[in-house]
């Protein structure tokens, strides 16, 4: 095609091939354009580094020590995405209370995939989970939360809620068929859910004027607070929070991120999924990084740079570098 | 309450009530264009189904297939599974009332009707069970099966009705009458009104009770709003969806089960004028609200009684209120859109006047 | 008895009762091919038949008759794509008002223009014209069969094919599928997806007008009250049973012809007609059962 003398542009996040076609290569990040350089100047480090932006000055987080015993381990995750194609590689790891583990990695690489084959709503076809020693693989989303996971889903829109439910509808979800709010699993107790859904949208800074409005007319920010105060107020021992900040102001991000790390100083399991990698290094005390559905390197927080860690996420260093 | 959320609803009863006005006017440009005067017309219409005793009563008569069939689409489309098939799973449960009807003659009269009533909702919570099973195991879009299994009911039955089942009175495309323990006593002289108006109040109170104040119904319209939700939240989508299409298809043949038990006491080739379509469509213009189904249907039920006298009084042809019907389903189908486009036409507007004042 | 049942007069009115399938299919593929799942054809044909009549006896033309009956489809098929495409109405829900509003304009107009109930007929009205093919006419199987057909019997083969070419050979058809499964790709390619939509609706209308006009001037020349017959819904069946190619829904339409055909001549010697004419709705279901357990099959080996 080039040597047609035609003009060709190409979108991707493989840094390799960026590097091994093009003549000029610019980063974009967040609909904004981050930079243009040529080609020979670039390399895998300064692109990676532009694509995950400088350190954003957020405060200090009061991380407190917690004991660590295993509440999740996952062993050999195999499983396909929507298209048939296998989007999860013989994935292992652990979970222990009291920590946050992030996942790193650039989007479409499996982690949606983990996320819910470990929720139930995707099937595995080789591996096993275990929460806290019960098997729970291929279980039920029903039985999945029985066993002591919530989950904080990547798309709020389509996953995490219903637009046109009140709010109160949407904080019930999960509960519903529970005492006191449905007497004997039968009646809604229509005061006893209303009540605890103001409880929340006060604990949770959920701006709106009433639990009554449909959820679609909050803000995304106040949405995601939504979901939050409901995965949050199951007071589960794993906690799978999967995109916690996409689209959300800045204030909601200060509030998201220091609910999570008082969920991990009260000694819950905390698994993150984020494509920010300032959110992974900021709250996590381990970080994984995936790179098409395999797990390309463990790290404890302070063993590595953001900028390191962006090769991991593109498989540059297949080698794995066990640390723990 | 907060005001914009009531703000909506009272807002869609607006363009509601907005819509039938419209739609009573069309149909009053027609009356003019016959060369009638709508007045007379609308009035003979009122009068017909409410001007008597008896003609209430048959205004409320029309209200016991509307109603359930209505109830029986709001459970479906709430739930998010479509079915068009009442009228094929009313014509079966009829089927079956009048086989209960005419097998077991000897039962003791309450026991015979209960019977009759289970029967009729089993067979059209069975018959509604295929398509469902059909949508949630292979996603086969339930909408084209029901319609497709309307008319094999309709054929099976009438297949039934005119050869193993056919009456010795003559051809005539029915069943034998169904013995005298199944007959629903008539409340009105002369009306076809009769006690399955009561059942049908406890049934809708059920269904209401189900689907607004309980766990299940919570979990039923939280599958039709968003059904990934549901199931990220713990709710089992596709059990949930085939529960409410049998519901809805029971609902249906009970419809068919008071046909035969109240009017008719046989079942009949033709038995429903399209009762199930109506209904869907009283559920339709309410959003598939339960009390919605309940007004609506007794409007449209009073159409249809007051047409007949309409009819006679006047020589409008009582199909006009069919006509009627139909463009304020139009009006309905579209209101979301009409408003839409009236917001972009108002925005334009004030925009052009805003642009106006400061040229001048 | 087979002999009585099984002869050249069924293949012929399996012809006849075909013809309106066909042209109804051939406008709801279109449809179907522009995202548009019509059920609404019902009415469609309903109101073409109903208005073949009118403009037939008071003209004294067939022609004037197809022009009523095509106008009136070009009407509904207008009202229904701007209430789909425009307004974002529900299809199937606009569908059922025009199947009510059918079934409800044309007895309301019978009785008012006709003052009849239930059937008009009239010698005044002109049937339309019978082509005889001279070359065949003294080959006697041939003559039977094909002969002495309604003309849209044969515009409708030609229509099947002239379909056929329009949707796979050109690039307006091209367009026309594309404004169903890739709307947003058209576009990008600088063609409207709703105009594309408004095309295949109003083409649909007049279609179906058309079948409704083989329906009350083809043979006999009367409308009945609910004369269409759940035939659009059959049209429906061809069309997924055809998987809205215009040949295969050919196909399907004369096998859903032959099943209408042979449950008349059954139910004429005393055979329940119900299960024949069952089968139309039957093998619909077990089709669309059979396609998505193969594509189902096909997922899982990738």
């Amino acid at each position: 095609m080039e040597d047609l003398g035609k003009t060709v542009i190409i979108i991707t996040h493989k840094l390799q091939e960026v590097l091994a076609i093009s003549h000029r290569v610019s980063v974009m990040r967040q609909g904004k354009m981050v930079g243009t350089l040529e080609t020979k100047e670039a390399n895998e480090g300064i692109l990676a580094e532009m694509m995950v932006g400088r350190e954003v000055l957020f405060e200090q987080l009061d991380k407190k020590e917690t004991f660590k015993e295993e509440v999740l381990l996952v062993e050999g995750l195999r499983a396909r995405d929507n298209r048939g194609l296998v989007a999860l590689n013989g994935v292992s790891f652990n979970l222990r209370r009291g920590e946050v583990l992030g996942i790193a990695g650039v989007e479409g690489n499996g982690q949606s995939e983990l996320v819910e084959v470990l929720t139930g709503l995707r099937k595995t076809e080789e591996g096993r989970i275990l929460i806290n020693g019960v098997d729970a693989s291929n279980k039920s989303p029903k039985e999945i939360r029985n066993l002591g996971i919530a989950h904080v889903p990547e798309d709020r829109l389509s996953t995490g809620l219903s637009i046109e439910a009140t709010i109160w509808e949407n904080l019930i979800m999960g509960i519903q068929h529970k005492e006191p709010y449905a007497i004997r699993g039968i009646h809604m107790n229509e005061k006893k859910i209303k009540d605890r859904a103001n409880r929340l949208i006060d604990e949770f800074d959920i701006r709106t004027p009433s639990s009554n409005l449909p959820a679609g007319k909050l803000s995304g920010g106040n949405m995601q607070k939504m979901v939050i105060a409901r995965e949050f107020s199951f007071n589960t021992p794993i906690l799978i929070v999967a995109q916690p900040t996409r689209g959300v102001d800045v204030g909601a991000i200060e509030f998201i991120h220091s609910q999570i790390i008082k969920k991990r100083n009260d000694g819950v399991a905390i698994l993150l999924v984020s494509a920010e990698l300032d959110e992974i290094f900021r709250l996590s005390d381990r970080i994984i990084t995936f790179y098409e559905g395999e797990i390309t390197g463990e790290f404890l927080k302070d063993q590595i740079s953001k900028q390191e860690i962006g090769i991991y996420m593109t498989g540059k260093h297949m080698k794995k570098k066990g640390v723990l | 309450m907060d005001k914009r959320h009531s703000n909506e609803r009272i807002e869609y009863i607006i363009s509601l009530v907005f819509s039938i006005v419209v739609s009573l006017l069309i149909g009053a440009l027609i009356m003019i264009a016959n060369g009638r005067s709508p007045l007379v017309g609308y009035g003979a219409l009122l009068k017909g189904a409410f001007g008597s005793k008896y003609n209430i009563a048959t205004t409320f008569a029309k209200t016991v297939p509307l109603i359930l069939t209505g109830l029986a689409t709001a459970v479906s489309f709430s739930s998010g599974i479509f079915n068009i098939g009442g009228e094929g799973q009313l014509y079966l449960g009829a089927f079956a009332a009048a086989y209960v009807g005419i097998t077991f003659i000897s039962l003791p009269k309450g026991i015979g009707i209960i019977l009759a009533i289970i029967a009729g909702a089993l067979v059209g919570g069975i018959y509604a069970y295929i398509p469902a099973l059909l949508k949630v195991k292979y996603e086969i879009d339930e909408v084209i099966t029901t319609i497709m299994l309307n008319s094999v009911a309709v054929l099976f039955t009438s297949y039934l009705v005119n050869y193993p089942f056919a009456t010795t009175e003559g051809k005539m495309g029915g069943t034998e009458i169904i013995a005298e323990g199944y007959h629903l006593s008539k409340m009105v002289r002369l009306s076809t009104l009769n006690t399955s108006i009561f059942f049908m109040g406890i049934i809708a109170i059920i269904i209401y009770y189900l689907m607004e104040k309980t766990s299940a119904g919570y979990d039923f319209k939280m599958v039709g709003r968003n059904s990934l939700f549901a199931r990220y939240g713990g709710i089992d989508d596709k059990k949930q969806m085939i529960l409410a299409m049998v519901l809805s298809g029971a609902l249906c043949g009970i419809a068919g089960v008071f046909e035969v038990l109240g009017v008719h006491h046989r079942f009949l080739q033709n038995i429903s004028p399209g009762y199930a379509w109506d209904g869907m469509l009283a559920a339709l213009i309410v959003k598939n609200n339960p009390i919605g189904v309940i007004i609506m249907s007794i409007f449209l039920g009073a159409l249809k009684t007051g047409s007949v006298s309409m009819e006679n009084a006047t020589s409008i042809p009582s199909e006009l209120v069919l006509v009627i019907q139909s463009i304020i389903i139009l009006f309905i189908a579209g209101e979301a859109g009409f408003k839409e486009k009236f917001k972009v036409w108002n925005t334009r507007r004030k925009a052009k006047q805003k642009a106006g004042e400061k040229n001048a | 008895m087979l002999k009585q049942v099984f002869n050249l007069t069924l293949v012929q009115h399996t012809i006849r009762t075909a013809t309106p399938l066909i042209l109804a299919a051939l406008g709801g593929l279109l449809t179907e091919h522009a995202g548009m799942l019509n059920i609404g054809m019902e009415g469609m044909i309903l109101l073409g038949s109903f208005f073949g009549v009118l403009g037939s006896y008071f003209f004294s033309s067939s022609l004037v008759g197809v022009i009523f009956a095509a106008l009136v489809g070009l009407l509904i098929g207008l009202i229904f794509a701007v209430f789909v495409v425009d307004l974002k109405s529900d299809e199937f829900i606009v569908a059922i008002a025009i199947n009510m509003f059918a079934s409800g304009l044309t007895v309301f107009l019978l009785r008012s223009i006709f003052g009849v109930k239930g059937a008009f007929s009239s010698p005044d009205i002109v049937p339309l014209p019978r082509l005889q093919i001279p070359g065949i006419k003294n080959i006697p199987v041939l003559n039977i069969i094909l002969n002495n057909h309604s003309i849209f019997v044969y515009i409708s083969w030609i229509l099947v094919v002239l379909v056929y070419i329009y949707l796979y050979k050109t690039p307006h058809g091209i367009w026309l599928r594309a404004a169903g499964e890739y709307p947003e790709a058209l576009e990008t390619a600088g063609v409207s997806a709703k105009r594309m939509k408004y095309t295949s609706s109003i083409a649909c209308g007049v279609l179906c007008g058309f079948a409704g006009a083989h329906l009350s001037l083809g043979y006999l020349t009367l409308f009945t009250e609910n004369m269409s017959a759940d035939r659009g819904f059959i049209a429906l069946a061809a069309i997924i049973f055809g998987r809205a190619n215009p040949i295969k829904t050919f196909g399907a339409a004369l096998m859903f012809g032959f099943f209408d055909a042979l449950g008349i001549r059954l139910q004429v010697l005393g055979i329940p007609s119900q299960f024949t004419q069952m089968i139309p709705y039957m093998a619909t279901i077990i089709a669309l059962l059979i396609v998505t357990k193969r594509q189902m099959a096909k997922w899982k080996r990738i």
